[in-house]
């Protein structure tokens, strides 16, 4: 066990931390919209022209094929600065489409999207969930039936993620007609500009419009644009998830021990002081986001015992998240009633409902804990 | 690479022996039919032979020449399988020893002559001196101070019962008696060493805990299924390994920062020795509950780790790790 830093890796962190104070933008992007997606190809367009997208993605697509040390003395570096969220229109595209296309693409897959990914100047939503299959993804039943040297689409996605703004999605369909559960699927690279689709952003229950539902009727996808083998598509939505589950969100939770500090300033300007109640659970949060930086740091660094495991991690950020957004509307009071005098606390208080929900319920992120890393056994399905 | 938290072979070469040892001489079955067992003399000259209280000691000073991060993995495992808290107080004395330059007691204590049981605070002028039947000294853990006391006295103090009944309580009023003392600023560093040791069998504890309600939850039928296969009792035992891996990461993490002088590790430390206690007392609770009646019962073994979590809780201070926790938040800030 080892946990050094090499004089050029501090060196790196330098170079970061000097680009990040120039280069920051000051105060959040748009919620939702065209204005969102401006905001997020400028910054991604901004990163990449300093080199900081794809630090760790070989150079051949793009990257820098730097090590993963230097990934996240960056991502660190990131929410250091206060650097915009990166659960943005490019999440999706940067971390877990653009990898999936990394593990399971083929060589003109990578090659035409990975530098359009990392450039900011394609971004992608996910199409996995539809209307009757939510936690049941294997359910699904959109529908992808092969002619020549297409597929044409027809069916129902939900609760996707920027699909008003995206350029592509990454589409989980049946190809194979009477297959069942997770046999007969494929993943497929979907252009969102396709005659035949149609977006309807869903508002949430914080007021912003950042996911959509989207209809495909009779939209032709090129074969060309099937990832892994056709009917291997759970496969490939398995590394997506695992990917989404696990190093995805590396950013997002180095960025949470930052957001308990600027929670316990708030608290200390609002006069609540070390003994009260309120206090001593910010710290308990605070000493729970160290635990998560280390779980950060093994997910890089140490060697899975099952792959699996990564349920873990994203249970217990999603649930520490929503403590955290829980205690700012306490240590704010009253003033948790207004929008603009507990900026952004409530809006984020708000979209944290979602975080045991996205990627997986926490309650199926409990049962794949339960089966596939502690081994018991199945309920007996009716 | 400069980062990597894989064990080194050598690390688990050394937790292997350490288990092995532990099943054939410490199974968690010896506390059936005797309570109290841990502390007799012969079995602690065989940690001592073993090399357990030298580990993270230099060999110039007559240790294994291993370090705190090895020390944690030892006590994962003494957490484990419940070992006596004088393993703790025999490793904490050495340390106490060597930072006051009393190579003599270091020294007595590694080779096993020295026996020493720990003593922490009780109520009014009282100390509770743990499994010290026999005991040479005292290792006394308290508030802004660690000391070494001689044990005279000791058998005419009254027993008390102890909360955790596999360990022996004495009664004991210690004013003026210490020998010596690390007070204050000199002690944090032996302090963030103890909290971490501590932290380590919480860990073993709150995993020890876990595996024993898995492995129940695989057997026990009821409704014509194991009860593991129900969500109710699989997703308690989720969040159960859901504290042993953050807990898991962690208190290795907070070690290496410890062991390389870190500036944020006195944040580290604290924020694991915080987690440690709430995650392996609410891990005793959920073993004994998954149990059901039968973790209600003394021959069951459940009950065992929630009431040496309660025991260990109330080694040093809570409130001095939240105080530290508190003024260090912003160290890693500080670093970068």
């Amino acid at each position: 066990m080892k946990l050094k830093f090499s004089p050029e890796d501090e060196a790196f962190r330098q170079e970061a931390r000097v680009w990040l104070a120039a280069n920051t933008p000051h105060g959040r992007g748009p919620a939702g919209g065209p204005d969102a997606r401006a905001f997020v190809a400028a910054w991604v367009g901004r990163l990449h022209r300093g080199g900081w997208t794809g630090i760790s993605w070989p150079v051949t697509y793009g990257g820098r094929g730097l090590s993963p040390v230097r990934q996240i003395i960056w991502y660190e570096e990131y929410a250091l600065a206060g650097a915009p969220t990166p659960l943005d229109a490019s999440f999706v595209s940067l971390n877990h489409a653009g990898p999936t296309l990394l593990a399971c693409g083929t060589e003109a897959q990578k090659a035409y999207h990975l530098p359009r990914i990392l450039s900011g100047e394609a971004l992608w939503c996910q199409g996995f969930s539809e209307p009757g299959s939510g936690s049941d993804l294997a359910s699904l039943a959109t529908s992808g039936r092969i002619e020549g040297d297409a597929l044409i689409v027809n069916g129902r996605k939900i609760w996707s993620s920027w699909a008003d703004i995206a350029d592509y999605q990454e589409l989980l369909l049946r190809t194979e007609p009477g297959s069942r559960d997770n046999k007969g699927l494929s993943w497929v690279i979907c252009d969102m500009r396709t005659p035949g689709i149609a977006v309807r952003p869903i508002e949430n229950l914080a007021g912003t419009s950042h996911f959509a539902e989207v209809t495909y009727d009779d939209v032709r996808i090129p074969m060309s644009n099937v990832v892994g083998a056709p009917g291997s598509g759970w496969q490939v939505a398995m590394t997506t998830l695992g990917l989404e589950r696990g190093s995805a969100a590396a950013a997002l939770q180095l960025m949470l021990p930052r957001k308990v500090e600027a929670l316990r300033d708030a608290a200390l300007a609002q006069g609540i002081g070390l003994e009260s109640a309120l206090m001593q659970r910010i710290l308990m949060a605070r000493a729970e986001a160290a635990a998560l930086r280390a779980l950060t740091y093994e997910t890089f660094f140490k060697d899975a015992v099952s792959p699996f495991e990564a349920s873990i991690v994203r249970l217990f950020f999603a649930e520490l998240t929503q403590r955290v957004q829980r205690l700012a509307l306490e240590v704010f009071g009253p003033g948790s009633l207004d929008f603009e005098v507990a900026k952004p606390w409530v809006e984020d208080y708000l979209e944290s409902f979602s975080e045991t929900i996205a990627g997986g319920t926490a309650e199926i992120q409990r049962n794949i804990i339960g089966e596939r890393v502690l081994g018991l056994p199945r309920q007996a399905r009716p | 690479m400069s980062v990597d938290l894989n064990l080194s072979g050598e690390q688990r070469q050394i937790v292997a022996s350490v288990q092995h040892v532990l099943a054939d001489r410490f199974p968690l079955s010896r506390f059936r039919n005797t309570r109290g067992g841990d502390c007799d003399r012969a079995m602690l000259a065989e940690v001592a032979a073993l090399g357990w209280f030298g580990l993270g000691v230099d060999e110039r000073q007559g240790g294994a020449g291993f370090g705190l991060v090895e020390e944690v993995l030892l006590f994962r495992e003494l957490g484990r399988n419940l070992v006596t808290p004088s393993v703790l107080a025999g490793v904490l004395g050495v340390h106490l020893a060597l930072a006051l330059g009393q190579t003599g007691l270091a020294a007595g204590i590694m080779s096993g002559r020295v026996h020493s049981a720990l003593t922490t605070p009780l109520q009014g002028a009282n100390h509770a001196a743990l499994d010290s039947a026999g005991a040479d000294g005292l290792l006394v853990w308290e508030n802004s101070r660690f000391a070494w006391a001689p044990a005279d006295g000791l058998n005419a103090a009254e027993s008390g019962k102890c909360i955790d009944r596999t360990i022996s309580l004495r009664r004991i009023a210690l004013a003026g008696k210490a020998a010596f003392a690390l007070e204050g600023d000199a002690a944090s560093a032996l302090w963030r060493r103890a909290d971490l040791l501590v932290s380590a069998q919480l860990l073993g504890m709150a995993e020890q805990a876990l595996d024993a309600a898995v492995d129940y939850a695989k057997l026990r039928q009821q409704f014509g299924q194991p009860i593991g296969a129900f969500q109710a009792i699989k997703h308690r035992c989720a969040d159960m390994k859901m504290r042993v891996k953050v807990l898991g990461s962690l208190v290795p993490m907070a070690a290496l920062a410890e062991q390389d002088g870190q500036p944020d590790a006195p944040h580290q430390v604290a924020a694991a020795r915080m987690l440690a206690t709430r995650y392996a007392v609410e891990n005793g609770a959920a073993g004994i509950q998954i149990h059901g009646a039968m973790g209600f019962t003394a021959e069951c073994d459940a009950h065992l780790f929630l009431l040496r979590a309660h025991l260990l809780e109330n080694l040093g201070s809570t409130a001095r790790a939240r105080d530290i926790a508190f003024a260090s938040m912003n160290s890693l800030r500080a670093e970068a």
